[in-house]
């Protein structure tokens, strides 16, 4: 059994999901900040997805990680390949309390050069809603690039690509 | 810094209790996208039943325990989910046994639960268990009488239903 594995960065620090971190998503869920996220229907299904997302370590060697800002959860930042996303996917999700600090790109960043040494990934997408503006400009700091011809699983999504592999 | 710790595997005459492997997919996928499954939560797309294989995984990690993959040791086909499961919307700690297609009739779910009860009661040190069995799977309320559990009232699971709880002998009676 794997978990997330520990990455420090100047403001943040990466680490494996506690069973205390699923009450912070049930509450981001149930703000607006969530208006562009797939929420889930019930308390079975942030169960089923937050635990997913550490189980996804142990089977596939990617998943998410709690972003621990001086003790405090700030977020999640993920790598994950479920069967139904084309590709794998970057993804993050920052709480409302955190903005403005750059803690998003950090984590983000971290995350992204994990994935770039040690997951090599065949390729890297973020799948984000076309209105969410914010997530949008933070992709394109990231360096990633609008691919209007990459396959979504979700309408809604734009796909931004980011490079790895012998081109990153 | 990784952290890792193992799931125990357990043996039975006929069983291997091991931890879910990504490999545990296709059957799983094939259990969930079957009739058999509308006593948990099935049917389901692959995508839930991603999230339910990765969950399984993922409970191991946050709780210290989970549910094994059960395979048949000679064959090492996977037959089933069987293990202590503890998720969100659980009254309390439970044994549980969910079979694939093929593997009823054989009593391996009453092998594997005794097995997984005997590793609650000796190694974890627990003092009690519940079933939760839907109302009306009726193969799955034998298997908790099998395993000498009664009835011990009912719980409405906000996704699952109405269910009954059977609760385990304590351990001084069977460990």
């Amino acid at each position: 059994m794997t978990a997330a594995p520990v990455i420090t960065g100047a403001q943040t620090r990466l680490r494996p999901h506690v069973m205390t971190d699923m009450e912070a998503f049930q509450a981001f869920y149930q703000s607006d900040r969530a208006q562009f996220v797939t929420k889930p229907a019930n308390r079975t299904h942030l169960w089923y997805g937050f635990a997913a997302e550490v189980g996804s370590w142990t089977l596939t060697g990617m998943g998410s990680w709690a972003i621990d800002v001086d003790g405090q959860l700030a977020g999640q930042v993920s790598v994950t390949h479920p069967p139904h996303f084309p590709e794998t996917e970057l993804g993050w999700i920052l709480f409302d309390d955190f903005e403005g600090r750059s803690i998003a790109f950090e984590a983000a960043t971290l995350a992204l050069t994990y994935t770039r040494e040690t997951i090599r990934p065949a390729s890297l997408v973020s799948y984000i809603d076309a209105r969410n503006s914010r997530s949008i400009a933070l992709a394109e700091r990231l360096g990633a690039t609008l691919d209007p011809n990459a396959d979504t699983w979700d309408d809604a999504d734009v796909v931004y690509r980011h490079k790895v592999g012998m081109a990153a | 810094m990784t952290v890792t710790f193992s799931a125990p595997t357990l043996t039975t005459d006929r069983l291997t209790l091991r931890a879910p492997q990504l490999g545990d997919f296709d059957v799983l996928a094939g259990f969930y996208a079957s009739p058999r499954s509308h006593f948990v939560g099935g049917p389901q797309t692959p995508e839930l039943a991603w999230r339910t294989l990765a969950q399984e995984a993922g409970h191991w990690v946050l709780r210290g325990f989970g549910r094994w993959t059960v395979v048949e040791t000679a064959t090492q086909t996977p037959v089933g989910t069987v293990g202590l499961w503890h998720p969100e919307g659980f009254p309390e700690r439970e044994l549980g046994w969910d079979l694939f297609d093929g593997a009823t009739g054989k009593g391996y779910a009453t092998e594997a639960a005794i097995a997984a009860r005997h590793h609650a009661y000796t190694t974890l040190g627990w003092t009690t268990l519940i079933s939760l069995v839907a109302d009306g799977n009726d193969a799955s309320a034998r298997v908790a009488k099998r395993l000498g559990a009664t009835r011990d009232g009912d719980f409405t699971h906000e996704r699952y239903g109405p269910m009954q709880v059977w609760r385990h002998p304590g351990p001084e009676a069977r460990a």
